[in-house]
């Protein structure tokens, strides 16, 4: 592999590294800084409001100052950032930006601003239903409201800059794509580790710093000759989790190379529609509605099973890797409809259930091996 | 000594190493276990040779050694190592074909295992990190009561009905059964209730890759009656167990060995 | 006065009432008669209205647990692939609808379409998604937003009511009789006047001593939940009605000797619902109030009569658990004062994450800003396998203690 390749996944990688020294720097330079719960949140808006936007992510470690605050059996996302909230980890946040999702994180929404008053919470409660015209006025109204919401603290948000916003952010999803194409037919050419330093490091950064890098780093990919040779089983991974906490490297480890996923933290959050020309507003709830929808949320005809299924098919993926983040309800209720599918499809599944602040145990390794046995007893029958 | 080559499978877990050879005809030449100390490859030396004494052969007779269980990858001089799921799996469908459903339980971690027709695996599930629910905790409760493991099951049924055990983290579950004696409950009801117990952990995972006949048991808890019983009730079927239940990972590896020549 | 619990009569009549009930319903599977499906906080008027039979898993679930099969149930469920960590109604429910097991003969009468609202949480959302998988039969899907604020704005009432008129005409439509308009307004109006004497009902409980308790109110919720929008609802109610109004008079106490009064939190405990009123009562302390059958009578701010529609779609946002803390804190402050609290049992419900999650904080706030104490009871609705007796007990009789210690 080329050296600008190695070397610019190295600079994904120290993003990754110190994960909020992008954002803390942009606030040295006088931008604020808004924190994102969920990649349902209209991102586009808020940085056409002028702030630089990062995901609020869980991190390693016990969480006891939430455990004073909610009980156990939520899901360890939710603990770990509620955690680092109380713990003033995210004092540095001018905005923390919660979309409505699952019971939980509604929950956690209000734990989190009465907990800590200090940074201004907003939540952008659409609709659970991504289907219909009642929905979309609904939605419509709704991001009316959180617009006027940011002018009251940022001034005058014009829909030329919103456009502005818009386009930027349907450039570094179009050129995330692209990256992920060349993943699924070039494995060989990085790890499936490298991939997501870049995949995060996205999540960390604003486009508008993030899209010159990956734009180097796809075009270096794309001038590579030759074929792939791939000795191990493709895997495509999907579920709950919303970052890497080892669970990529202990699975390449064991013997996949994980070729694409369908989790939120990755494809989902750049397979989305473009949106029509006209009305920003319009254009935002057009992506809204459009979006693979997550498990928390209902749109007539979804099939979950179905749906990841297509995805394998189109990655060539030899399994799925479901990562379930134990207490999570909306995939869990899926996960054995999921799982029929995909094995009546001839797709085996492992399922993985993860604790998001604690690493990959060892023992995960002994399953995905098992798994890869069982993929590769199939392929010889 | 004859210098007909034979195929190892050596299965490395927590509590005992086992090992198992094959010969070329596809006969099995001899199998050894023994507890499984400190260093893990060291072991695995030792029960080989073992084995090999057994069968009269030679270490240079050894052509291929497939490697499973817990320490597989410490036996540096294996020639592939293969996890003990896939090994238990075909270990168990070689002796019997129509065996659907595995249970392991052994000294560290518990498996289910359903396989499909051919014998591959379907879907598997093991338990998470802590002991509960495995062989280990089974012992700590024999040393805990003063008894041997051999001693355990045949009391265990005795008891009508089990002694209620809550917690079945084994350091709990040890001042629960301490207190249970001082309480005056009967040392047979206690053992029962600890079969309840980690019949209660091991149900849970049988019930998510579901169960169906002919399920089979392997690991050395499959020695112990009293939980063999306590699953059948649980799982609503009649469990085969093999003649050396604790070899049947090894076996599964020879098996692996032996097809790779 | 005597310490023998007097035993509410109507109990008998409710007991014929459900057993009439779902026996009818089941009798129907296979006929003409169309079975809907529906969850506990779903527009039933628009069923009633349009002839067709509400079926209600969740309150079948509750009689699963309150029979003591809801474990095994679960267990099937787990077995099918869902995991111990769902909804116990949930696994209830796909358990009995896989096993057949149930009180009711042979289980519940397989639905013509299902009707799901989610304002008692989004895990309905997901489990009526997966009832659709299991039935193919059409899902009619009410989405009412959680809200944040104190106050439901006219947004949230529109889009809600948008939806009920889809629903309407998507019922029509599928079964090519569209639903009478007059006949719609009249169970529209029966059914407010059941929750009007649902809600008198509670009111009385205000009474000291308490004529009946919170356990008690559990139980004769089954027919608000499943008949609201009937003549039957009404009758019922009214009897019961009578029946409080009699012992508040005759000053039959349901806790001989009450001494203290509690307000329960979540949704009950059916496996435990006779020990645990035995539990309370012998320590003289009343649960008068509770915040789970309160929402079957929730009364919304907004009102119209000329557009009933409306009127209702303000009702369907639903009370106290689809709002945020604040308002939560309000209600319980608001129950603290009616019904003279003394403090609360918050049964902390492993299975309802949008229900439990917030108790802590709320415990929190009603002690430091207001001095009531709170008892955290961890236990599931339905699900016995991770219940302990013994500490149960204990816990309760050191809060019964507490509260002791502050009334002297
Ligand atoms: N004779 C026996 N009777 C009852 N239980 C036994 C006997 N021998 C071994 N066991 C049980 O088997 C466990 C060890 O099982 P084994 O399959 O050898 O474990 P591993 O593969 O993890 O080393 C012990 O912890 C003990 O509980
Ligand atoms: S992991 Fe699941 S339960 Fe947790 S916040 Fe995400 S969607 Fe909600």
């Amino acid at each position: 592999m080329a050296i600008e390749t190695l070397e610019s996944i190295g600079l994904f990688q120290a993003v990754c590294a110190d994960p909020y020294k992008t954002a803390h720097k942009a606030s040295e330079n006088g931008r604020p800084v808004a924190g994102f719960m969920c990649s349902y949140s209209p991102q586009e808006l808020f940085h056409a409001a002028g702030y630089y936007p990062v995901r609020i992510t869980a991190r390693h470690g016990g969480t006891p100052r939430a455990d004073e605050i909610i009980q156990a059996y939520s899901c360890s996302f939710a603990r770990s950032v509620l955690d680092r909230a109380l713990s003033g980890e995210f004092e540095f946040l001018d905005l923390v930006v919660f979309a409505h999702t699952c019971d939980t994180l509604q929950n956690v929404a209000d734990l989190w601003r009465s907990n800590r008053p200090e940074v201004p919470v907003v939540i952008v409660s659409g609709p659970t239903l991504t289907a219909g015209k009642p929905a979309q006025t609904y939605f419509r109204q709704e991001l009316d409201r959180v617009h006027g919401v940011l002018e009251s603290l940022r001034g005058k948000i014009s829909y030329e800059a919103i456009w502005d916003s818009l386009h930027l952010y349907e450039q570094h999803r179009a050129m995330m794509r692209r990256l992920y194409a060349v993943r699924r037919a070039r494995p060989d050419l990085m790890s499936g580790q490298d991939l997501y330093w870049v995949v995060q490091a996205a999540q960390l950064m604003s486009p508008e710093e993030h899209l010159p890098l990956l734009s180097d780093l796809v075009e270096s990919l794309e001038a590579e000759n030759g074929e792939a040779e791939c000795f191990q089983p493709r895997v495509m991974l999907a579920g709950s989790v919303c970052e890497d906490s080892g669970f990529i490297s202990a699975i390449e480890e064991a013997g996949c190379t994980i070729v694409d996923d369908d989790l939120c933290m990755g494809s989902r959050s750049f397979l989305l529609p473009e949106a029509p020309e006209g009305d920003p507003m319009d254009a935002l709830t057009h992506i809204y509605f459009s979006r693979i929808p997550c498990p928390a949320f209902h749109r007539p005809g979804f099939d979950p099973g179905q749906h990841m299924l297509e995805r394998a098919r189109e990655a060539h993926a030899d399994g799925v890797i479901l990562l379930l983040t134990k207490f999570c309800d909306p995939w869990a209720f899926d996960y054995p409809q999921i799982w029929n599918t995909l094995e009546m499809g001839g797709v085996p599944t492992l399922l993985l259930e993860v604790e998001q602040n604690v690493p990959a145990p060892a023992q995960l390794r002994t399953r995905v091996e098992a798994f890869v046995e069982m993929i590769q007893s199939k392929d010889e029958l | 000594m004859s210098a007909a080559p034979c195929y190892a499978g050596i299965d490395v877990g927590s509590a005992t190493a086992k090992a198992v050879l094959f010969g070329r005809d596809g006969s099995m030449l001899a199998h050894a276990i023994i507890p499984s100390g400190g260093q893990l490859s060291l072991s695995a030396e030792l029960v080989l040779t073992k084995a090999l004494e057994k069968a009269g052969l030679a270490r240079d007779a050894v052509q291929t050694v497939v490697a499973t269980g817990y320490g597989r990858d410490t036996v540096t001089w294996r020639t592939k190592s293969i996890t003990e799921i896939t090994c238990h799996a075909r270990g168990a469908y070689f002796l019997s074909p129509h065996v659907r459903s595995v249970i392991d339980i052994g000294g560290q971690d518990s498996k289910a295992i359903s396989l499909a027709q051919d014998g591959s695996v379907r879907k598997f599930e093991m338990n998470d990190k802590c002991a509960a629910g495995t062989g280990r905790f089974l012992e700590v409760m024999a040393r805990t009561l003063g008894l041997s493991l051999e001693d355990f099951g045949p009391k265990a049924l005795i008891a009508d009905t089990p002694a209620k055990i809550s917690s079945t983290c084994t350091v709990f579950a040890e001042s629960e059964v301490i207190s249970l004696l001082a309480q005056g409950e009967t040392v047979e009801r206690i053992l029962a209730g600890l079969c309840a117990a980690i019949t209660q952990r091991v149900h849970s995972l049988a019930s998510r890759v579901g169960m169906a006949p002919e399920v089979m048991m392997t690991g050395g808890v499959a020695k112990n009656i009293g939980v063999v019983k306590r699953i059948e009730q649980a799982i609503g079927f009649t469990l085969t167990i093999p003649e050396e239940p604790q070899i049947i990972g090894a076996l599964g590896a020879a098996l692996y060995a032996k097809d790779m020549g | 006065m005597s310490d023998e619990r007097v035993p509410i009569r109507s109990y008998k009549r409710m007991k014929e009432i459900m057993t009439m009930y779902y026996g009818m319903a089941k009798m129907s599977e296979g006929t003409d008669q169309k079975i809907a499906w529906i969850t506990s906080g779903g527009p039933v008027e628009i069923l009633y209205a349009a002839g067709i039979t509400p079926i209600y898993p969740e309150n079948h679930a509750a009689m699963c647990g309150a029979t003591k099969i809801a474990d095994s149930l679960c267990a099937a469920a787990e077995e099918r692939g869902f995991s111990r960590d769902l909804c116990s109604y949930a696994r209830t429910d796909f358990g009995s609808i896989y096993t057949k097991n149930s009180p009711v003969p042979g289980g519940l009468p397989k639905p013509d379409l299902l009707v799901c609202c989610n304002n008692i949480c989004d895990t309905v959302t997901k489990w009526y998604q997966e009832l659709q998988r299991i039935f193919k039969v059409p899902l009619f899907f009410i989405d009412a937003p959680y809200q944040y604020g104190m106050e439901d704005g006219p947004e949230i009432i529109d889009y809600v009511k948008a939806q009920l008129e889809e629903m309407i005409t998507g019922i029509g439509e599928l079964f090519g009789k569209p639903i009478d308009p007059d006949k719609l307004n009249y169970t529209i109006d029966i059914s407010e006047k059941a929750a009007a004497l649902w809600r008198e009902i509670q009111g009385m409980l205000a009474h000291k001593p308490a004529p009946m308790n919170s356990f008690d109110t559990f139980i004769h919720l089954a027919p608000i939940v499943t008949l609201r929008g009937t003549e039957l609802c009404i009758e019922y109610y009214e009897q019961l009605r009578d029946e409080m109004k009699e012992r508040i008079e005759l000053g039959i106490a349901s806790v001989p000797g009450e001494k203290y009064r509690l307000g329960w939190d979540n949704l009950a405990i059916w496996f435990k619902i006779k020990e645990l009123s035995d539990k309370f009562a012998v320590g003289k302390a009343a649960l008068v109030v509770s915040t789970y059958p309160e929402s079957f009578c929730y009364q919304a701010p907004y009102r119209d009569e000329n557009d009933k529609l409306r009127s209702l779609a303000a009702t369907y946002i639903g009370g106290y658990i689809n709002h945020g803390l604040d308002y939560r804190e309000r209600d319980l402050l608001h129950m603290v004062e009616k019904f003279s609290l003394d403090g609360f049992v918050m049964h902390s419900n492993r299975s309802c994450r949008a229900y439990s999650f917030g108790q802590y904080e709320l415990a929190k706030r009603l002690m430091q800003k207001h001095g009531i104490p709170s008892l955290m009871l961890e236990a599931d609705m339905n699900d016995s396998r991770a219940w302990s007796d013994e500490q149960a007990n204990t816990r309760i009789e050191a809060f019964l203690e507490t509260l002791a210690a502050r009334k002297n």
